[in-house]
């Protein structure tokens, strides 16, 4: 299991990442300071630290140079939407960084990301009955592959990511198109279910009634 | 072009005029006496050989114009003064000695009463000579005498002293236009420096000055100058400062105000998306709510500082100690609630205040007295009339304020505690609010504190006495 520790003192804000993450089945600890952090990376291996740069005693910055070595890899998390902070943040070898305020499924999506950039999650996602080879982007049902169109396979992505969550249209929308969701479009409706007639997903991609979809799997 | 070089130009231009045309009225009027000199010599000569002839012509009868001659002769042997003489007829040439009687000028009609003409003839070989011409008569009949005298020597006096004056001239011209150029150097280096400290000053070298120490005119243009960069420093720095704050106040109220959001968001996508454990949706339930609540607290006291910022102040006349007491008797029941004491000794009497900030400002003084009380304790507030409004103390038996975070106290979302603000509720605004409202009231703010033992607040309004 991935072991990922939220170095944030705002205790809702941790608390909140923290509640986010288990549902996504990593587990995580929090740390409330930077002299805690610093402790805890000492007495754990972790496989990913998401690290508030305003943090007290030690700050997001100065734990990082202690972190680096270890080859942790680390994701900012800041209200500070400054270039300088990003480019200050990005140089001393964080993978990523995140602003306040953010939305959970893309925090979900970076971690992701990270992750596998250092291998350490799987390649291939196994859900539904489903092989999802992330690197080669084949989508494989009983060694038979099933040919989807990009957009198709990112909603796939997206859903697999987030399993057992309820997914708004707009958030679909704005995470697959990158785009601001215009109301009454049915783009999200159209590619959902020829998605859901080519991987054979009538049963398990359910639609939420005035919401979205959720991609419902046994855990 | 250059002042130096203006400066030297005009030097040189009054040199010249001035030396110029003393010099020539000099030359001239030397000239001019020498050349009189010489006339009056001449003309004492000349009528002593008119006397001599006529003095011979009475004493014996003229003969004839030969022996005339023959005296002429006489006279010019016995060292001669005159460099030509001719004696004519109206007919004949009589006598002729020296060369430059050949260029005797025919003044016969110029002839006044004194019997006597004058002119001045040159000749090419560049002599000068003063021609005088004279008549007398014989019997019946009218001669001619015609005498030069070489003045050459007055012509050379007056060429010699043209030449020492035009080699005077130049030397005195070129030690006046290096004198000048050197006086103007020096002049206008002071200008040069001024003008140097305006291009530093303008390139952002707020620091640099002029520095001319000298009492003239310049010195005072610098020291103006100098000043004047004083104030434009100090006002740069202030802009400078005010800069960072806003930029300082705008970080932290970005950061203030998204940590909330960014809770409330997540937690409500959970709870919208997801189907949580009855004690997760609890806590994002709380969170939601103590949040929301947070958000309410900085946009009330940004209200209040706003307000405080762009509202004139209403001074009215009132009286401190009434005041305190009526929010005092308000707050105790609910203090009493929490174990604190709360009680006040005021000084009757009036002055001038704006009773609602005045409000605003005891109630997050004590506010912030009942933060600092752990488990109960204590909080006294006295107040006392002055000469031009009323002194403040508020004292709490909290639990202090570190020493250097004292000076930090009044910046806005400043805490000394961050996590024990937030779980109060704290916006990190209330002492910006006071200090801002004693700075209204043209006073002031200031704590002293020993930690563990207390914290007391002075605030100080001088809104004068009714």
């Amino acid at each position: 299991m991935i072991h990922i520790l939220i170095a944030e003192d705002e205790k809702p804000i941790s608390n909140l990442i923290k509640l986010s993450l288990k549902n996504a089945g990593y587990s995580c600890d929090c740390a409330f300071d930077g002299g805690e952090a610093a402790d805890m990376i000492e007495e754990n291996n972790y496989d990913l630290i998401l690290l508030d740069i305003m943090l007290p005693d030690i700050d997001g910055f100065e734990l990082m140079e202690y972190i680096r070595p270890l080859e942790i890899p680390v994701i900012f998390i800041t209200a500070k939407n400054s270039v300088q902070d990003k480019v200050k943040g990005l140089r001393m070898g964080a993978e990523d960084y995140i602003v306040k305020p953010f939305e959970i499924i893309e925090l979900l999506a970076r971690i992701d990301v990270v992750l596998r950039r250092y291998h350490k999650a799987d390649d291939i996602i196994k859900i539904a009955g489903l092989m999802i080879d992330t690197k080669s982007r084949k989508v494989t049902r009983g060694g038979i592959e099933i040919a989807l169109t990009p957009k198709e396979y990112e909603l796939l992505l997206l859903f697999a990511q987030n399993p057992n969550t309820a997914l708004y249209r707009e958030t679909i929308y704005e995470r697959i198109w990158e785009k601001e969701f215009v109301y009454g479009s049915k783009a999200v409706d159209l590619h959902i279910q020829r998605l859901r007639r080519k991987a054979h997903l009538e049963k398990e991609l359910q639609a939420v009634n005035k919401v979205g979809y959720r991609f419902e799997v046994d855990t | 072009m250059k002042f130096r070089i203006k400066t030297t130009c005009c030097m040189i231009s009054l040199m010249a005029l001035f030396f110029g045309a003393g010099s020539s009225a000099l030359i001239s009027t030397t000239f001019q006496t020498s050349l009189q000199q010489e006339k009056r010599a001449a003309q004492e000569s000349y009528h002593m050989i008119l006397n001599t002839l006529q003095v011979v012509n009475n004493m014996d009868q003229w003969t004839d114009e030969k022996d005339l001659s023959k005296i002429l002769e006489q006279l010019s042997t016995q060292g001669s003064f005159w460099a030509a003489l001719q004696l004519r007829s109206e007919k004949e040439i009589l006598y002729s000695a020296g060369s430059a009687a050949a260029h005797f000028l025919e003044l016969a009609d110029q002839i006044d009463t004194t019997h006597l003409a004058c002119a001045i003839f040159s000749v090419p070989a560049a002599s000068y000579y003063l021609q005088l011409s004279g008549s007398f008569y014989v019997g019946k009949e009218a001669y001619y005498l015609d005498a030069a005298y070489d003045i050459s020597s007055v012509y050379n006096a007056r060429m010699q002293q043209q030449d020492i004056y035009q080699q005077i001239f130049a030397i005195l011209l070129a030690a006046s236009a290096c004198f000048s150029y050197i006086l103007a150097f020096f002049l206008t280096r002071p200008l040069a420096r001024l003008s140097k400290a305006s291009r530093e000053i303008a390139s952002g070298n707020y620091d640099y000055r002029s520095k001319i120490k000298s009492n003239d005119e310049i010195g005072a243009v610098s020291k103006d100058f100098d000043l004047m960069a004083d104030h434009l420093q100090s006002g740069i720095e202030e802009l400078q400062d005010s800069v960072e704050r806003q930029s300082q106040f705008i970080g932290n109220f970005t950061h203030e105000l998204k940590t909330p959001m960014t809770s409330i968001i997540g937690y409500a996508d959970l709870l919208r998306g997801q189907t949580l454990s009855t004690e997760d949706q609890a806590d994002a339930a709380k969170y939601i709510f103590s949040e929301g609540k947070r958000l309410e607290q900085l946009s009330l006291k940004l209200l209040d500082i706003f307000v405080a910022e762009h509202e004139t102040l209403t001074l009215v006349k009132a009286s401190p100690s009434d005041l305190i007491y009526s929010y005092v008797s308000h707050l105790q029941p609910i203090m009493a609630r929490e174990k604190i004491t709360l009680q006040c000794e005021c000084e009757p009497g009036y002055c001038m205040l704006d009773t609602d900030f005045f409000g605003s400002l005891l109630v997050n003084l004590i506010e912030n007295a009942r933060k600092a009380l752990i488990d109960g304790g204590s909080i006294s507030v006295r107040s006392e009339m002055t000469d031009d409004g009323c002194l403040i103390f508020i004292s709490d038996t909290g639990k202090g304020i570190p020493a250097d975070s004292i000076t930090h106290i009044t910046e806005a979302f400043y805490r000394v505690d961050k996590a024990r603000s937030r779980a109060q509720g704290g916006a990190g605004l209330g002492l910006t609010l006071c200090a801002r409202i004693a700075q209204m009231h043209n006073g002031t703010i200031s704590f002293e504190s020993i930690e563990d033992h207390g914290t007391t607040v002075t605030v100080q309004l001088k809104g004068g006495r009714a």
